[in-house]
């Protein structure tokens, strides 16, 4: 195949916390996970996606997609999603049921530096429309941020929360 | 992807050349192995210090290409860029402080380097498309489109048409042998094997010449009456190329050749039994016309056979040779049937501008002139030259706005006179000066004694001292019109989508840079393809800028033509309009892709062509 492997713990050559001009430039994981209710104690999950972001870049060529006790048993499933994020911050959209659902599967705790989307496109509009209600949905925060992606599916939507985070933390705004 | 899913990601344009060469599975493999890229408006994407390992393809918003502080290039959607980057320096040296930058916010694909190579290891046209540089970029590009746009009728090789097979006699065969085989085999000619190898040609008409009218015996042998330097083609050449040689050297058979070997005679009935509306049908028009109203019914069948040949893919360097050939054809027979002996024999029409270089693809404006032997006066030329123009102004060549016709006398004089005024040209420059010493430099003679013009340039060439002064005043004009660069990030955001002059943007700054270049070395040589090719020669433009201005020149023609005849007919004796404005939001991608190119590579030799002359300063 043409691609190459990312999936296998830490050793990215970008080890550095920062660059010179003091960015983070650790790498992160943008995790979405579809299950069959959005109750994270009950619910069964069908898809896991994670896809890592490096600086502007969004690793799409080396992301991550499970099926849990479909493709991939559960157990085998959990352990691939571990390594695949290790300890690395996280970012995604309704983030809390996913990570509720991803620990729930490895049996252990992710990291807890988590950027929730819609809140940083919440902070971000709430400052030029002051009083009005924004529109949290995906579909809307894709087309404010013309962001080229169809939020479908367990990997469009990591992909889109990926996209979203950089749009959102580039250029200071 | 690490499991086989429906790819959620951006769709990847596939349709897209190079991309388009891929199998189902390769793009499979290759949207599989995209990375993307997201950049803020103003964000540095790739520089110097920063060595890439993917190929960018752009997917929404534009990147600017900075060379030097300059804007040199931007690239929208489904661009791609960064190649060079990924291997070396494809654009020669000089390119180091070459940078992209977001024009806005943008998004693009990434193609890491180990999914492109192999890639291109599986799909060697792919290889090639996407690694090849520049020149070699231009070829395959144009290729797919004439294989697309191909019709059978013109890119049908020789082999496709019926040969008559050769029929051979010996040099010692009398002439009567030849007549006799002919008639047995029902030839029209036969080839002759001469003493030394060469083959010859007679044909029937030869032997009726040789015997019926100059009264040579039948006995005689054929070796010594026979032609030689036979014009010959390979037999996988194209039709169209054995009707440009047709044309040319105004024959009516080929000898067709196979690795080096005669197999057969293509005769001219048999290309007009392929080729219907046909430029063989014009040219006998033309040298059959016994009055001016045969020879405009020819011309305007000149159009029709333009836009049947483009529109079957024929090669725009091939319209342009054919139709020089053809226009001078009709100049020459016009001349013939206007002017008295006396005149012929002591006058040269000339034929200037994209006339003398034989670049003009549509009938564009009459640049022509006259030149008398000194000494010779000819009371009746006023109405003569007056005829001339209105006869041609009929046929549909518009009047030059300029006035530079032969119906002026400025433009009709002995050559003497043309020295004068080449004197003044050259000593006492102003813009009007420039323009015409322009246009002369690239006259050709159509009609009448060859060598008046010749003395004419020679004289031109003998008063250009090396100077410095005078050669940056000549050249100066090459970068009167600005070349567009931020065009395409206008373009794709549509609201801006403004018409470029292509002549202005992108072939006059070739056509007058390689002028100056030529008149600086004195090159006699007057179509700008042959001037490139000579200057390579001497030294004087790099290989690599020389092979691809070619390419540029070629395709930005193709283009400006493609813009004209593209336009709708209004009726049978609609002549298309002189149109120079290419709409870059109608082109084809693939149009676009290489205007883009093309335009960057002019804008690059304008900067050659300001540090050579120094323009600048």
């Amino acid at each position: 195949m043409a691609h190459s492997d990312h999936s296998d713990g830490s050793r990215g050559p970008d080890h550095r916390l920062s660059d010179r001009r003091g960015h983070d430039r650790r790498d992160r994981v943008a995790i979405h996970c579809e299950a069959t209710s959005f109750d994270p104690e009950a619910a069964r999950p069908l898809s896991f996606a994670a896809i890592r972001i490096r600086g502007p870049r969004i690793l799409t060529g080396s992301a991550l997609l499970l099926h849990p006790g479909s493709d991939t048993g559960l157990a085998e499933a959990g352990d691939r999603l571990h390594a695949f994020i290790g300890d690395r911050p996280l970012v995604g959209y309704y983030l809390d049921f996913s990570v509720a659902m991803a620990e729930r599967l490895t049996g252990r705790p992710l990291s807890d530096e988590r950027t929730e989307v819609s809140s940083l496109y919440y902070d971000r509009k709430i400052r030029s429309l002051s009083k009005q209600a924004v529109d949290l949905r995906l579909d809307s925060m894709v087309r404010d941020l013309d962001l080229p992606v169809r939020p479908d599916g367990a990997f469009g939507i990591a992909l889109t929360a990926a996209m979203a985070w950089l749009r959102l933390t580039q250029d200071g705004r | 992807m690490q499991h086989a899913t429906p790819p959620a990601s951006p769709d990847f344009d596939f349709g897209r050349p190079p991309f388009d060469l891929l199998t189902e599975g390769q793009r499979t493999a290759l949207a599989g192995a995209l990375d993307i890229a997201l950049h803020p408006r103003g964000a540095v994407i790739l520089s110097r210090e920063e060595p890439t390992d993917s190929l960018f393809v752009v997917l929404r918003g534009s990147v600017q290409e900075r060379r030097g502080g300059e804007v040199a290039v931007v690239h929208g959607p489904s661009d791609r860029f960064g190649l060079q980057a990924l291997y070396g320096t494809a654009g020669g040296d000089g390119t180091g402080s070459r940078r992209f930058i977001a024009a806005e916010d943008c998004v693009c694909h990434l193609i890491p380097r180990a999914a492109l190579e192999a890639l291109a290891g599986e799909n060697p046209e792919f290889g090639s498309a996407i690694l090849g540089d520049f020149a070699q970029r231009m070829r395959d590009l144009a290729a797919v489109r004439s294989n697309r746009e191909m019709a059978a009728l013109t890119m049908a090789r020789i082999r496709q048409a019926h040969l008559h097979p050769p029929l051979f006699v010996d040099a010692a065969a009398s002439l009567r042998d030849a007549a006799d085989a002919m008639r047995r085999n029902r030839a029209s000619s036969v080839l002759v094997r001469g003493e030394d190898g060469r083959s010859g040609i007679l044909t029937g008409t030869d032997l009726r010449d040789l015997v019926v009218l100059d009264g040579r015996p039948v006995a005689d042998p054929v070796g010594p009456l026979a032609r030689y330097g036979l014009v010959t083609l390979d037999r996988d050449d194209l039709l169209f190329n054995a009707l440009v040689l047709m044309t040319k050297h105004a024959v009516r058979r080929l000898v067709v050749t196979e690795n080096g070997a005669i197999v057969g005679l293509l005769g001219q009935s048999d290309l007009l039994a392929v080729l219907s509306n046909h430029s063989q049908v014009i040219g006998l028009q033309v040298e059959h016309a016994t009055d001016p109203a045969d020879l405009r019914r020819a011309s305007r069948s000149i159009v029709e056979l333009i836009r049947t040949l483009h529109a079957t893919g024929v090669k725009v360097a091939f319209i342009a040779d054919l139709v020089t050939e053809l226009n001078r054809r009709i100049f020459r027979k016009l001349f013939e049937l206007l002017a008295p002996p006396d005149l012929l024999a002591n006058s040269c029409l000339i034929v200037m501008g994209s006339e003398g270089r034989g670049e003009q693809l549509l009938k564009t404006d009459q640049d022509n002139g006259l030149i008398l032997r000194d000494g010779f006066d000819c009371p009746d030329l006023p109405r003569i030259a007056a005829d001339f123009t209105r006869h041609l102004v009929e046929f549909g060549y518009p009047p030059c706005p300029g006035n530079i016709m032969v119906s002026n006398p400025d433009w009709t004089r002995s050559l003497a006179g043309y020295k004068d005024a080449l004197f003044n040209w050259v000593h006492r420059p102003d813009e009007a000066a420039q323009m015409n010493l322009a246009i002369f430099y690239d006259a050709a003679p159509v009609a009448g004694d060859a060598t008046l013009l010749a003395d004419a340039k020679n004289y031109l060439l003998s008063r250009l001292q090396d100077n410095q002064m005078f050669f940056t005043q000549f050249a100066r004009p090459a970068l009167s019109f600005d070349t567009p660069s931020g065009l395409f990030a206008a373009l794709f955001e549509r609201r801006r989508a403004e018409p470029v002059d292509i002549k202005k943007a992108g072939i006059f700054p070739i056509v007058h840079g390689v002028r100056a270049l030529a008149l600086e070395r004195h090159r006699a040589e007057t179509n700008t393809v042959e001037r490139i090719q000579v200057l390579a020669e001497l030294g004087a433009l790099d290989r690599k800028m020389a092979a691809d201005l070619v390419e540029a020149f070629t395709i930005l023609s193709t283009i400006r033509l493609k813009a004209r005849v593209d336009l709708p007919e209004e009726g049978p004796e609609a002549e298309p309009v002189i149109d120079n404005l290419v709409h870059p939001d109608q082109l084809s991608k693939l149009d676009r892709d290489q205007f883009k190119d093309c335009l960057a590579l002019v804008k690059s030799f304008k900067e050659l062509i300001a540090h050579h002359f120094r323009l600048n300063h």
